[in-house]
């Protein structure tokens, strides 16, 4: 009988990723029904929408700013929207699709512990710690691009892991392809992409028997098989952007960029994670403490008893998980990011495959009590991140992205933009105006496009005729100008009217505001 | 007279068809010629596509699972003298008496009982110098000296059929005079193919390079066809597809291959021809894993001469299989059918391709002719840029790879420098093109014994018609 219940057991924990796909999906439909979903989530929608449903359709219109993977997902459901408007129009597909990319994260995830020979209480356990963590629950729902790139990176990991165990180059093969696929989801997979070959590298070279020469032109290979991808990755994307819009890095260079949105929001970024090198640490130290507190104690027990047992397969998930938060931190630190909290997702993932090594590393001949309370110790040590994380949710100081969700004040913001958006597309809709009628920046006015029934009506910054449109807008058939109140970079406002938003013309214009009276949008006729 | 015979390259039907063919493309070109020049980019993009996702495809089927053949040194051993059936080797051989010597030596390694063993030197009637040179050497009773009647075509697959009339052996092979076969492969083929059972009537083994680090040319050469042999051919057995054989060491049931009607005379490939004909009439082929290494090609005209025969060969095979198309296609069903097309048709016709489309991706960014943006429709356009860009990251990728797992890492730079090797292909495709229209059976000759040093006589005279 016990086999049986075993038997059950096993299956229990292989299919446990159903639930999680459950948990995922009530999660998405929560953040789609409440109008939560994040402007980020809908910009990614939007490229892709772009690309297929705008006046002039065609690839480029993905833009070059975010990194492409997270809406190239995206295209093959969107001719979808015909049957269900809402895929598009309120962003139902982006988080349908962030809760399946997670699922799959989870399912990954799992199947790593299992490589690593967890045993299955301990493996049920912590994908739980890391499928029911609740910044892994909310990114599960809200369309943002996290999801994609956990998966990307864990995908990474578990080849990763498989080389190391079995020394196959072919395996190095999907190691390589999902760093590069991680660069199609964010750019911080640069650190991967820097950081996996030098670790197969090193791999190679230190267990390959033979002479010097011959072990240093093995460990070459490797690590050119591992590094071809990523870098071929890197190398099109900036090409692709050099070659169609005259920038290599756009992320890094365009005034939509990252860069300039950090220094654009400077002043405020700094007044609430600190000016000097020292405040700034700190704030960020305690957010990473809020998502998993215990993570240095695991990976200082992990790291010894990797070193211990001479067992290095705890070094995938330390390189290819460990490089991004780094990376993260230190752009933090360095004043190029805005620090948000969801940049230390990473360490989720890791702890919780840290605890994992940690309770392998500790086997027979150590007593079998010695073997429970290490388990236990790791177990707990994994978990408490789960209420800590509860806790820093709900400081907007901490989660500034997310407590616009999550808390009432928050949630209430969100949900009066994205019903002032609404409102400026069923107004322009109702207008019945022709093709090309409407001149707007689509990096502010995505949500209006996206929410609009007559997509065409807007000449948007992706088109190819946009900078004409914009030097002689009547010439062009354009007979409205859709200002955004404070878009920094609103191509539409400061190319018309200069930086200024106060030399904006309201008379004969129409404007939208949000509950508490801020002007959002101005729609001005030509 | 075999059916499939290379002697005529297309049938009526199929010449009547190519003149309708072209004479409505005339007739479009001339009312549409955009919609022409659409469509035929539209063709050419989705079949180039096609073909490198079908060599991906290989690739990873190759290198899922075990496909190569393995027989053990000891299981090769193990059987007695007492059962292992006849065994004719036959050594087609055109103008090197220089290299005979060394056949010789390199046959005699090879780990067969004499009095069951029989090598047959075929010998053509007017190479007088090659006859003599071979009467002094071949002194064994095993080895005898066919001397081929002087007719036309003057083939390397005419001078097989007529070793295989005269063939005792159960089993037959074929070697080039410059091989230098793994000693036990004529015992690994045997087992094996015992093992396998009737419906295998072939194995071919794998072939490589002694002198791999003379050149560039020889480099890239080494890698391609540990790609082939490695990953090409395995993922076509695990498809269950057509296998094209190589020239040499193919190892047959005698009389299957007799009933089959051998080797076409007038097909430059007849091996990669031999292979189809194999599988549709429902014989199954394996790779056994033995190497034979061969010579590989070192000079640059030389190689050219080779590549265009081989793909002048593989066009032939192609059309000559085409032409019955329901026939070919209860034959072969749709596995082979997407052989044929994509790997045999498809590999002369990507490197041919190669050079068109590479000189439009420079004259695109030179120029940028805007008559090229309407010749490349969205659709195309999007999965050519593809194909440019995945494709040949994905072969120096595979040739990477390669290097890695044939354990010669020091070919990574020849690996990364493949598009060089491309270059030579499209040429040599080019010259295959022009010759199937204008001289479809002519065979070019390769000439062996380039990594001799040059004092030695074979390097000058040697010349084979492998």
């Amino acid at each position: 009988m016990s086999v049986d219940v075993r038997a059950r057991t096993t299956a229990a924990v292989e299919k446990q990723w159903i639930a999680y796909a459950v948990v995922y999906l009530g999660t998405a439909l929560w953040f789609w029904h409440s109008g939560l979903v994040p402007g980020d989530s809908m910009s990614r929608a939007a490229n892709a929408y772009y690309t297929l449903f705008s006046r002039d359709p065609h690839l480029a219109a993905i833009g070059f700013v975010w990194n492409p993977l997270p809406s190239l997902i995206l295209l093959p459901f969107l001719p979808l929207r015909g049957i269900v408007p809402a895929l598009t129009q309120q962003g139902l597909l982006v988080v349908l699709m962030s809760a399946a990319l997670m699922t799959a994260t989870v399912a990954v995830l799992h199947d790593v512990l299992r490589r690593i020979e967890v045993p299955r209480t301990a493996r049920l356990v912590l994908t739980g710690a890391f499928a029911l963590h609740p910044m892994i629950v909310v990114y599960s729902g809200n369309g943002m691009s996290e999801a994609c790139f956990l998966l990307c990176l864990m995908l990474a990991v578990r080849s990763l892991l498989i080389w190391i165990s079995e020394g196959r180059a072919e395996t190095l093969v999907p190691a390589g392809l999902a760093v590069g696929l991680a660069y199609g989801a964010r750019y911080e997979a640069l650190a991967p992409v820097a950081a996996v070959p030098v670790l197969v590298f090193l791999t190679t070279f230190r267990r390959t028997p033979g002479p010097r020469s011959r072990r240093l032109a093995l460990a070459r290979v490797d690590a050119v098989i591992t590094a071809l991808p990523g870098v071929l990755a890197v190398a099109l994307w900036a090409l692709a952007g050099k070659l169609i819009v005259g920038q290599w890095f756009a992320t890094f260079s365009s005034r939509y960029g990252n860069a300039a949105q950090v220094s654009a929001n400077a002043g405020d970024i700094s007044l609430v994670t600190g000016d000097d090198l020292a405040t700034r640490a700190g704030y960020g130290l305690q957010q990473m403490l809020g998502l998993s507190p215990m993570f240095a104690v695991l990976l200082a027990a992990a790291l010894v008893l990797a070193w211990h047992r001479r067992d290095p397969r705890v070094l995938a998930a330390v390189t290819v998980l460990g490089s991004v938060l780094a990376f993260d931190v230190l752009a933090f630190l360095s004043g190029t990011s805005f620090g948000w909290l969801r940049f230390h997702i990473t360490v989720i993932p890791l702890t919780v495959l840290l605890a994992g090594h940690v309770i392998t590393a500790v086997r027979p001949p150590v007593a079998a009590a010695a073997r429970t309370g290490t388990a236990v110790a790791a177990l707990a040590l994994t978990l408490v991140a789960i209420p800590s994380t509860l806790i820093t949710l709900n400081r907007p100081d901490l989660a500034r992205e997310e407590s616009e969700w999550l808390t009432a004040d928050g949630a209430a913001r969100t949900r009066d933009l994205t019903r002032v958006n609404r409102q400026v597309a069923a107004d322009l809709d109702a207008l019945n105006l022709p093709e090309g009628a409407v001149l707007t920046d689509a990096a502010y006015a995505f949500r209006i496009v996206l929410a609009s029934d007559r997509p065409k009506q807007f000449v948007i910054t992706p088109d190819r005729d946009f900078p004409a449109a914009l030097a002689d807008p009547t010439g062009n058939g354009v007979r409205y100008l859709l200002l955004s109140a404070r878009g920094a970079a609103d191509a539409v406002r400061i190319g018309r009217f200069g930086p200024d938003p106060a030399t904006v013309p309201t008379g004969g214009a129409r404007t939208w505001s949000d509950t508490a009276g801020n002007l959002q949008w101005t729609l001005v006729p030509l | 007279m075999n059916r499939f015979s290379a002697r005529t390259v297309l049938s009526r039907a199929q010449r009547t068809g190519l003149m309708v063919a072209l004479v409505l493309i005339g007739i479009g070109a001339i009312l549409r010629p955009m919609t022409v020049l659409q469509t035929v980019v539209a063709i050419v993009t989705v079949a180039y596509g096609a073909a490198i996702v079908f060599r991906v495809l290989l690739v990873w089927a190759g290198a899922r699972g075990e496909h190569l053949i393995k027989v053990s040194d000891a299981d090769a051993r193990a059987v007695p003298d007492a059962d292992l059936p006849v065994y004719t080797v036959l050594v087609p051989a055109y103008r090197e008496p220089g290299v005979i010597g060394l056949l010789m030596s390199h046959l005699g390694a090879l780990d067969y009982p004499k009095d069951r063993l029989e090598v047959f030197l075929l010998l053509e009637e007017d190479d007088r110098e090659t006859i003599e040179a071979a009467s002094a050497v071949a002194s064994e009773p095993h080895v005898r000296i066919l001397v081929v009647p002087e007719s036309q075509p003057k083939t390397k697959p005419k001078a097989c059929n007529v070793g295989l009339e005269q063939a005792t052996g159960e089993f037959v092979t074929i070697y080039d005079a410059e091989d230098v076969p793994d000693p036990l492969q004529l015992r690994r083929a045997v087992v094996a193919l015992r093992r396998l059972g009737a419906s295998y009537v072939c194995l071919q083994a794998e072939l490589g390079y002694f002198n791999v680090d003379q050149n560039r040319i020889t480099k890239w050469f080494a890698l391609e066809y540990a790609t082939w042999f490695r990953s090409l051919l395995p993922g076509l057995v695990a498809l269950r597809m057509p296998i094209p054989l190589g020239g040499t060491s193919n190892h047959f049931r005698a009389r299957e291959l007799r009933e089959l009607g051998a080797w076409d005379p007038y097909n430059v490939t007849e091996d990669a021809d031999l292979g189809i004909r194999l599988a549709r009439s429902g014989h199954r082929v394996g790779v056994l894993q033995s190497v034979t290494l061969e010579e590989a090609n070192s000079d640059f005209i030389n190689w050219i001469k080779q590549r265009s025969r081989w793909y002048k060969g593989y066009l032939m095979t192609w059309l000559v299989h085409l032409r019955s198309p329901r026939a070919t296609i209860r034959q072969l069903g749709w596995r082979g059918i997407l052989c044929l097309n994509l790997f045999v048709g498809g590999t002369p016709l990507a490197a041919l391709l190669n050079a068109v489309l590479w000189a439009t991706t420079i004259l695109w960014f030179l120029d940028r002719p805007p008559i090229m943006e309407e010749i490349f429709v969205p659709p195309f356009y999007y999965l050519g840029v593809i194909c440019l860009v995945f494709g040949n990251a994905t072969v120096i990728y595979l040739n990477v790879l390669s290097a890695r797992t044939m354990d010669r890492p020091d070919l990574l730079g020849t690996a990364l420098l493949s598009p060089g090797y491309w270059a030579m292909m499209s040429l040599a495709g080019a010259k295959a093109a022009w010759q199937l229209i204008f001289n479809p059976s002519y065979w070019e000759k390769t000439t062996h014994g380039l990594h001799l040093p040059p004092s030695s006589p074979s390097s000058k005279e040697a010349a084979d018609v492998g």
